[in-house]
């Protein structure tokens, strides 16, 4: 296990009250921890849920876990909330709960009815060599695709920190500040020496900045979700920076099903597709040439 | 003459007790309006920056004063053990730890805003700290209108019963 997994689980840990946290010792491989309001507390291990003794989860723990997370102060976290999750230091909560709507917007949630603490991905080294082939001789535009919670962001945070050590100037676009969990200006996960992040502002204001001011080599960014994200990667692609970019989707096929990542597709933007799948805790990577 | 002399310290301790409650009025009156400074700094902070409850305690740590200053530094400190413990908590108890020996009105309304500051949109928390500074500004009218008549009454009784007392003396 690497240590900025073992990090993330002690991270989501320190959110918990003593007692929880000590009942979740021994499951330390789990990929997220699910709170849901009046059942007990589980933990998805290998994409299955796994019930943990203990008390069943109250208002008062979930109100607590989200009090800790944004340091009582909620009203910080209000555009993550409206989209369905907060970060912590690299570590994201996705919460439901009642929507609140202000002159007709949805403005928070409140009476939070479920937490899900997703911990990073835990990267292994068996795909140091995939990234190896992704950095060199060249860097290679490259698509990350996995479904929800399989490792997109933790792959995508290697890839970044392996060409970033590799002397290549790598700027990062971390809209949701999950791949450099930035504190006070500070990375929380090691990105490599020579990279750059830029944090909470939306890819397309994004990219231009750093195309603009940073003199990238590469241009990285977590989860492409709309027209405008794929507008963005093909102006910087256009410009000669190559590009990271991950989405969620199965496979290829799943892709093509859908009309932005078929528009994606169409464009020929991507040299590489890299493939995420889960196979009980394990992961499995392939790699196919797009061109 | 002793009995005089007994006489004259029953009237002096009374009138002392008087004053002893008067300062202690006025000093629970400014604790009141040092809290309802240190709120109306927090709304405004809150309105305009919307920062992170502990920037805002930072903000306003050194332009409070006396109990409320206190109230803040103590509530800062307390700061990390969020997660063991709730806001609302952490607030409760900063408050009696700076102000335990006020008024139990006054501690009442202090007490409202941890039940909802961090904890709520930003909306909420404003207008939540908006009915707190119109009931904490009732009371500090309410009591400074009364200050006057209970002074009169306090030493009115006091005074009498003195003379009471010093009749029976005599």
């Amino acid at each position: 296990m690497g240590s900025d997994a073992m990090d993330s689980w002690a991270i989501a840990k320190s959110l918990l009250p003593v007692t929880l946290a000590s009942n979740l010792d021994r499951y330390s491989t789990a990929e997220e921890i699910r709170l849901r309001l009046g059942k007990h507390p589980a933990v998805v291990i290998g994409g299955r849920e796994v019930k943990v003794s203990g008390e069943t989860v109250d208002q008062s723990l979930l109100r607590r876990i989200l009090e800790k997370a944004t340091g009582a102060s909620l009203h910080t976290a209000a555009p993550g909330l409206r989209n369905g999750y907060i970060s912590y230091r690299g570590i994201r909560i996705g919460i439901c709960g009642e929507a609140v709507y202000t002159n007709g917007e949805m403005s928070a949630l409140r009476a939070f009815s479920s937490l899900a603490i997703r911990i990073p991905h835990r990267f292994s080294a068996d795909c140091g060599k995939l990234i190896e082939s992704l950095i060199y001789p060249q860097p290679l535009n490259t698509l990350i695709i996995s479904p929800p919670g399989v490792g997109k962001t933790s792959f995508l945070r290697e890839l970044i920190r392996c060409a970033a050590s590799a002397s290549l100037r790598v700027s990062v676009i971390d809209e949701r500040n999950e791949l450099s969990a930035n504190l006070s200006g500070e990375a929380q996960f090691d990105l490599g020496h020579e990279s750059d992040v830029l944090v909470g502002v939306p890819k397309p204001q994004a990219g231009m900045m750093l195309l603009r001011g940073m003199n990238p080599q590469i241009i990285a960014m977590d989860e492409i979700t709309q027209k405008m994200d794929i507008q963005t990667v093909e102006e910087i692609a256009g410009c000669g920076v190559t590009v990271f970019a991950t989405a969620h989707a199965r496979s290829i096929e799943d892709m093509k099903k859908r009309t932005l990542y078929r528009e994606l597709l169409e464009k020929e933007i991507f040299a590489e597709l890299v493939t995420i799948r889960c196979l009980g805790e394990k992961r499995l990577y392939s790699r196919e040439a797009l061109k | 003459m002793t009995k005089l002399i007994g006489f004259i310290l029953v009237q002096v301790s009374a009138l002392l007790h008087a004053c002893r409650s008067a300062a202690l009025e006025r000093r629970n009156m400014q604790q009141a309006e040092d809290f309802c400074t240190m709120l109306e700094q927090l709304y405004g902070l809150l309105e305009r920056e919307a920062s992170a409850m502990p920037e805002l305690l930072t903000a306003l740590n050194g332009r409070t004063d006396r109990s409320a200053a206190s109230f803040i530094q103590n509530l800062e400190r307390s700061l990390n053990m969020l997660g063991a413990r709730s806001f609302q908590e952490l607030w409760h108890d900063a408050l009696y730890a700076s102000a335990a020996d006020n008024d139990k009105e006054l501690l009442a309304i202090l007490d409202k805003p941890g039940a909802v500051l961090g904890r709520y949109e930003l909306r909420t928390q404003l207008d939540m700290l908006c009915v707190c500074l119109d009931e904490l500004r009732h009371y500090c009218e309410k009591r400074r209108q009364k200050l006057p008549q209970t002074m009169r009454l306090t030493l009115g009784l006091l005074l009498s019963s003195g003379l009471l007392l010093g009749i029976l003396l005599l």
